[in-house]
């Protein structure tokens, strides 16, 4: 698409070109005018045409799309030419005849030709207007011509970025709504134990857990508490490096809890901050540990994903039952573990597609329903996968 | 006749000397947008002084709230003209460097021949 820039220089070079001859400036320069005759002009009203959109354009690893909007406009260009001539005759033509030139040029293909280079089409030329004006002690020609253009425009590429869930991959759409290729579990069969096997594959993976400290930290050690791929209570204490960095060895799939147990009474001095290993995402922001106890939120490495469930086969298996941690870490540790009931469309066959937005999901089973109040069936496999393929899960400026 | 020599009065009476910056006129390029022409440089003596309230009202009303101060000199000071008109034509307006601040010329009195000086009204440049 065509730059402003790109567009503002088509647009004077096919004027430039339809009047024949007189130079063709822009308008509101602080500058001399130049000797007569001579056409001036400028952009004027600019209307929007239908919406607006967002156009994106993804990175190689189709991991972050940079951001532009991009639309139509309505274009006025003022066109305004002056001359020495204020009576035409043969010799002489006056300002109106070369603006009258130019509006029939633009008629021409062209001219229709070079504007569409740049995605430009000219809709009407309006009426010309004969104004002559007083110049010191003297008429001087003068005549003004409104000349509707549509422009397309668009801001700079890339004023905000968006990445997506990483890993993912569709392999079904039903609805509308995406059902990808990141399992977390199965497929299971309908006849099989009514608690799915483990482990569950969280998309968010393993990761090292990394304590950055600051230069000043008197807090001691950091200790990380979690849970890991299958579902299992994991902790790992991270030794205290004022100014340097210490790594764990424990794969953690979520990290639920940090405080510091050996922190002094009180205030603390310096930060720490914890993220995934080699310089990937933060979970903890650098906060200092008052009473050992870390007040800055958690944040899993990377966010929080709906899960799909996905029958096939006419399957009669009951319910499937997806339980775990909710992307808000204020609820861990509550007794009630939630859980999220899928139930299969009829016919045993498609995907359903959950509401809650999940941290880990630690747990899946088959439970009652009233079709099959056993939960033990004879048809169909289930399987379960992550929804939101394409949906931004972080958007920053 | 009584014979006066203005420059000896200004230099007599001047605060100073003074950088002016004389911009030759430019000109318009293919695609419609000025391009400044080369820029000389002259050093001037010159007596230099508030604006009067008087002075001021010689200026358009829009820029009688920019600082202004009048300048003698015996140099021809370019106020600029439009391009093919007058023999200043070939400048843009001069600008002079007042203690580091650079102001620009929008008035000049022309007294030629005896005794031969120029009363310039110059404003700061925004």
């Amino acid at each position: 698409m065509a730059t402003a820039a790109e567009v503002r220089a088509v647009v004077q070079a096919v004027i430039r070109t339809a009047a024949g001859g007189p130079p063709v400036i822009w308008r509101y320069q602080d500058a001399p005018q130049p000797q007569l005759d001579y056409v001036d002009l400028a952009f004027g009203v600019s209307t929007p045409e239908g919406y607006d959109y967002v156009a994106e354009e993804w990175a190689t690893d189709e991991q972050s799309a940079s951001l532009r909007v991009a639309g139509v406009r309505e274009q006025a260009l003022e066109l305004q030419a002056w001359s020495a001539a204020t009576v035409e005759d043969d010799a002489r033509a006056t300002a109106a005849a070369l603006l009258e030139r130019v509006a029939v040029r633009l008629r021409l293909p062209a001219a229709r030709a070079a504007l569409a280079e740049a995605g430009v089409s000219v809709i009407e030329p309006g009426p010309v207007l004969w104004q002559p004006s007083v110049v010191a002690a003297g008429f001087r020609g003068r005549a003004t011509c409104s000349v509707r253009l549509r422009v397309p425009v668009a801001s700079p590429a890339g004023i905000e970025t968006a990445e997506r869930v990483r890993s993912v991959e569709v392999v079904a759409s039903v609805a509308g709504m995406a059902a990808t290729g990141a399992l977390v579990c199965g497929p299971v069969a309908a006849s099989s134990s009514n608690a799915f096997p483990l482990p569950y594959r969280n998309p968010n993976g393993d990761f090292f857990a990394e304590a950055v400290f600051g230069e000043s930290w008197n807090g001691g050690s950091v200790m990380v508490s979690g849970y890991d791929a299958t579902g299992t209570a994991v902790a790992e204490v991270l030794a205290a490096a004022p100014g340097d960095v210490t790594t764990g060895a424990q794969p953690f799939a979520v990290v639920s809890a940090v405080v510091c147990p050996s922190a002094p009474s009180g205030l603390t001095q310096g930060t720490v901050a914890l993220r995934a290993a080699s310089g990937g995402p933060l979970i903890l922001l650098p906060s200092r540990a008052e009473g050992g106890q870390f007040q800055g939120a958690l944040r899993q490495p990377r966010g929080s994903y709906r899960v799909t469930v996905t029958f096939r086969g006419a399957w009669d298996g009951g319910h499937v039952r997806v339980g775990g941690l909710l992307e808000d870490p204020t609820a861990w540790g509550s007794p009630a573990v939630p859980v999220e009931d899928f139930a299969p469309p009829p016919g045993g066959e498609g995907v359903v597609v959950g509401t809650f937005r999940w941290a880990a999901v630690l747990s899946v089973t088959k439970v009652a329903d009233e079709a099959n109040p056993a939960a033990v069936g004879t048809r169909g496999t289930a399987e379960v996968g992550v929804a939101d393929v394409n949906e931004y899960i972080r958007a920053a400026p | 006749m009584i014979g006066l020599d203005a420059a000896d009065l200004i230099a007599s009476l001047a605060t100073g000397c003074y950088v002016v910056r004389r911009r030759r006129a430019g000109s318009y390029d293919q695609a419609g947008r000025w391009q400044d022409g080369p820029l000389d440089q002259i050093t001037i003596r010159a007596a230099v002084y508030q604006a009067s309230g008087r002075d001021l009202q010689r200026l358009p009303e829009g820029r009688r709230s920019v600082e202004t101060k009048t300048v003698f000199a015996s140099v021809r000071l370019y106020v600029g003209a439009q391009a093919g008109t007058g023999s200043e034509a070939r400048y843009a307006a001069d600008r002079l460097v007042i203690e580091g601040r650079e102001y620009e010329v929008e008035e000049v009195q022309d007294y030629p021949g005896v005794p031969g000086y120029y009363r310039a009204l110059v404003q700061a440049v925004e």
